[in-house]
């Protein structure tokens, strides 16, 4: 086992015990999932500039010394190895950023460690630890009682970013990361960079990672993005959504964001923003299934299947009569286990009361009915008891945890 | 038409600060000592370095939003990609020290300022540095940035007082653009100084990591280019007005200044004998700005040179490194200026010298990194343009070292140039 820095600038030999020069950098294959092999060593020679040797001529690489298998001779070099498959460590990862997808951070290449896996060296890990920095700087010995421990982060799990970020190799990692995880990487990435994750994602998770990303970040990106690309990214969002960001935005920029959603979004859009952002119509959102009470369960399921494309999460169907009268909630659990033929108005949950909210109850009195209840969601109602929208549970959780 | 007019009117007020904000802290208590130092000690013979320094504030503050626009990275994380963590090290260790200098000099003018108040330094500087740790540590210094802005908007008093003080104008543009030079240590130490105040290591990393943490656009960088030269010449003509003051009210009576209180004087024209109490105020303000925004550019450099977590929005737990290295530099800083037995309006002045001998080093460090253009992400300038870029770094890295090196010489040697041509 050892570590690029100490490969490098280390003497390289031939059979015959003559030095031909100084390793400079190792040139390795990288496939998705897979420890990368070393392919090629690029060597300085004595005076003669750099050229390639390829792995197969090799019989050791080690810290103290490389050696060929044969006698040196120019037609076992190379002088260009071109591909997109091949990465120069030395030039290409180390000292630069690199995604951690376990993690969900961005971190800085410290040093790289080498293994040997089937005969084959191959870089297993990334180290970002203090104590590789050390050994960069050639101060390990600064590390006298063994304190610092090397942390290390599979090579399988990191993706690189230097000359863009490798959109294939995008998908297989990073695609099966939540959005939340997506975003902070996004927030630790530049703003280039993170822009380019965000195009390279179809834009209905795009949307999902634009909702998680912090605020001020979200501005920036925006502009980044460009209006067309915005948008495309901002009406896949949910509404309520939709509202928190033009929120942030000055009145002029959040006008000209609205004219160009389109035209059902953008006046659920002007409803909310109706409301004061710290009340129930300002949490709320107008994205949930509302059923007459005359209909019949199959009919609801039927409803249910046709609208679930466009909706993010549904737990309840909203009974509200020809006046928008709220009615009641039924559950999808109460949905699946009733008869098909019963009416909705008969399996609607009875209790005394229902909790309701009100739109102008503030974001202290919403938390206190929802926990005190333990309501997953709560309709909310104006004054004249029409269902004007509903608030879920994870609208209200980052109120009960700052900074999330 | 009116609409895209208004439009862009809310684009520059809306990205209006980078630069501001690195041109007015500039203007710090160390600042505005080393000004009025030069201005009561040489009298005009100053004034033609602040063209000099016009033109590379401008110049080099332009590129580092130039890089921070186009490559969305901080400087420190571009010279450790481009030179490897050899260089990155070295550079920030440069910075370190030069930084370091600062602070010391802004704990030193919230003490000196204090002294004006009849405050001992024992009590005014341990005071100031838990509270700027705490709002450090809290996160809050964004919603105070601004107040202090204002209040460093004070300094604007010295255009006003160099009017009053009926200076020969004439005599004013001639020394402007007509170099004059001294083989005196400590004309050649005051130059060094007057350098280091108005284009510093730290304002450098500052302005590219503020840049890229507002985001600015490729495209809003050509806004932000004027911004640029606007601040830059506003920076250097307070410097001017600083210098006219104290040549005309000081100088001219044969008063040095060698401490607040004689700074303060120049300003009795103006301020009467108020002049003490609001001057001291102003540099109070002036230094408290300066101290919270040091240890915090510091630290966000080197961590994001070293990778380590950064940034005010992190818990202690999440980035121990970034605020720990804040701490070490409030408690340094603020010891040494408790402990120091030197005058510290020396002290001021000293570490603006400090900062002119390092700065050579960051700017080679920024020269070439512009210079590896299309490599990084810069789109393909004119040649015209590299060239002038080029020339006019090169020529502070040039001018910097060599009075270094002269003055250095100089203080050892103190009989040097006598044997070298006499």
């Amino acid at each position: 086992m050892s570590y690029l820095s100490q490969i490098v600038n280390s003497p390289v030999r031939d059979a015959a015990d003559r030095k031909i020069g100084k390793v400079k950098d190792l040139i390795v294959t990288t496939k998705p999932g897979q420890y990368a092999p070393v392919a090629y060593l690029l060597v300085k020679g004595k005076s003669k500039g750099r050229f390639f040797v390829s792995y197969d001529q090799v019989s050791v690489v080690g810290k103290k010394e490389t050696v060929l298998k044969k006698v040196f001779e120019k037609n076992l070099t190379t002088t260009v190895v071109v591909g997109d498959e091949y990465v120069n460590l030395v030039r290409d990862i180390l000292d630069q950023q690199i995604v951690d997808t376990e993690g969900a951070r961005v971190v800085r290449v410290n040093d790289l460690r080498l293994g040997i896996l089937n005969n084959q060296m191959v870089v297993v890990g990334i180290d970002v630890s203090f104590k590789g920095l050390l050994r960069r700087l050639g101060l390990a010995w600064l590390d006298v009682f063994d304190r610092l421990k090397v942390n290390l982060i599979d090579w399988r799990d990191t993706e690189r970013l230097k000359g863009g970020l490798k959109l294939e190799a995008l998908t297989q990692n990073l695609k099966k990361l939540h959005p939340a995880d997506l975003a902070d990487i996004i927030e630790d990435l530049s703003i280039k960079q993170g822009r380019d994750l965000v195009t390279s994602l179809e834009s209905e998770e795009a949307a999902k990672v634009f909702e998680e990303l912090d605020p001020h970040l979200q501005k920036v990106l925006v502009r980044y993005l460009g209006p067309k690309q915005a948008t495309n990214i901002i009406e896949k969002m949910s509404v309520d959504e939709i509202v928190d960001f033009l929120q942030t935005l000055s009145k002029y920029d959040a006008r000209q964001f609205l004219s160009r959603l389109q035209r059902a979004t953008s006046t659920k859009v002007k409803k909310l923003l109706a409301h004061r952002d710290d009340t129930a119509g300002g949490l709320m959102t107008t994205d949930y299934i509302t059923i007459s009470p005359e209909a019949t369960v199959a009919d609801a399921i039927e409803e249910v299947k046709r609208v679930s494309h466009s909706m993010r999460s549904i737990l309840y169907l909203y009974l509200i009569d020809h006046r928008d009268i709220f009615k009641g909630t039924v559950s999808l659990r109460r949905l699946l286990i009733a008869k098909s033929d019963q009416k909705l108005k008969d399996i609607v949950r009875r209790s005394k009361r229902i909790e309701t909210l009100r739109t102008n109850d503030d974001v202290e009195e919403v938390m206190d009915t929802m926990t005190r209840y333990n309501l997953y969601s709560a309709a909310v109602l104006d004054e004249k008891h029409r269902l004007v929208g509903v608030i879920t549970i994870d609208d209200v959780m980052r109120y009960m945890r700052p900074k999330a | 038409m009116l609409r895209k007019w208004y439009g862009k009117l809310i684009l520059v007020f809306g990205i209006m600060g980078p630069a501001i904000i690195a041109g007015t802290a500039n203007n710090d208590a160390g600042g505005i000592s080393t000004y009025s130092f030069a201005g009561s000690r040489f009298g005009y013979m100053m004034l033609w370095v602040l063209v000099f320094n016009f033109i590379t504030l401008a110049v080099t503050q332009e590129i580092g939003i130039r890089l921070g626009a186009h490559t969305g990275k901080g400087l420190s994380a571009l010279i450790r990609e481009q030179f490897g963590v050899r260089w990155a090290f070295f550079a920030i260790a440069a910075l370190y020290v030069a930084n370091l200098a600062v602070t010391v000099s802004e704990f030193a003018g919230i003490a000196v300022a204090m002294e004006i108040f009849h405050i001992p330094k024992l009590a005014s500087v341990p005071l100031f540095a838990v509270i700027i740790w705490l709002v450090l540590y809290k996160g809050s210094f964004k919603k105070v940035e601004r107040f202090f802005l204002m209040i460093s908007l004070f300094f604007l008093v010295y255009i006003v007082s160099a009017v009053m003080a009926g200076p020969n104008w004439g005599e004013v543009l001639s020394a402007s653009f007509t170099p004059s030079f001294s083989s005196e240590p400590l004309y050649l130490f005051t130059l060094l100084g007057l350098m280091g105040t108005t284009i510093t290591p730290w304002g450098q990393f500052f302005i590219q990591s503020y840049v890229v943490d507002k985001g600015v656009t490729p495209g809003q960088y050509k806004v932000e280019k004027w911004e640029v030269v606007f601040s830059a010449l506003f920076t250097c003509l307070i410097a001017a007005m600083i210098i006219i003051t104290t040549k005309q009210v000081l100088f001219d009576n044969g008063i040095v200044v060698d401490s607040a209180e004689k700074a303060a004087l120049s300003l009795q024209p103006v301020l009467g004998s108020l002049a003490k109490n609001i001057f001291g105020a102003g540099f109070f303000f002036a230094s408290l700005l300066g101290a919270f925004v040091l240890p915090l550019t510091t630290s966000y450099s080197i961590c994001e040179a070293l990778g380590f977590e950064h940034g005010v929005d992190r818990t202690w737990k999440e980035a121990p490194t970034f605020y720990g290295m804040m701490a070490f530099t409030i408690i340094l800083s603020a010891v040494f200026v408790m402990l120091s037995v030197f005058p510290l309006f020396h002290i001021m002045i000293f570490a603006q010298v400090v900062n002119g001998i390092l700065l050579p080093i960051i700017l080679i460090f920024l020269v070439i990194i512009l210079n590896r253009g299309q490599k990084i992400g810069l789109p393909k300038g004119s040649r015209i343009g590299r060239i002038f870029y080029n020339l006019i770094t090169w020529e502070a890295i040039i001018r910097l070292s060599l009075i270094s090196i002269l003055l250095v010489a100089l203080t050892l040697f103190p009989d040097l140039l006598s044997r070298l041509f006499g």
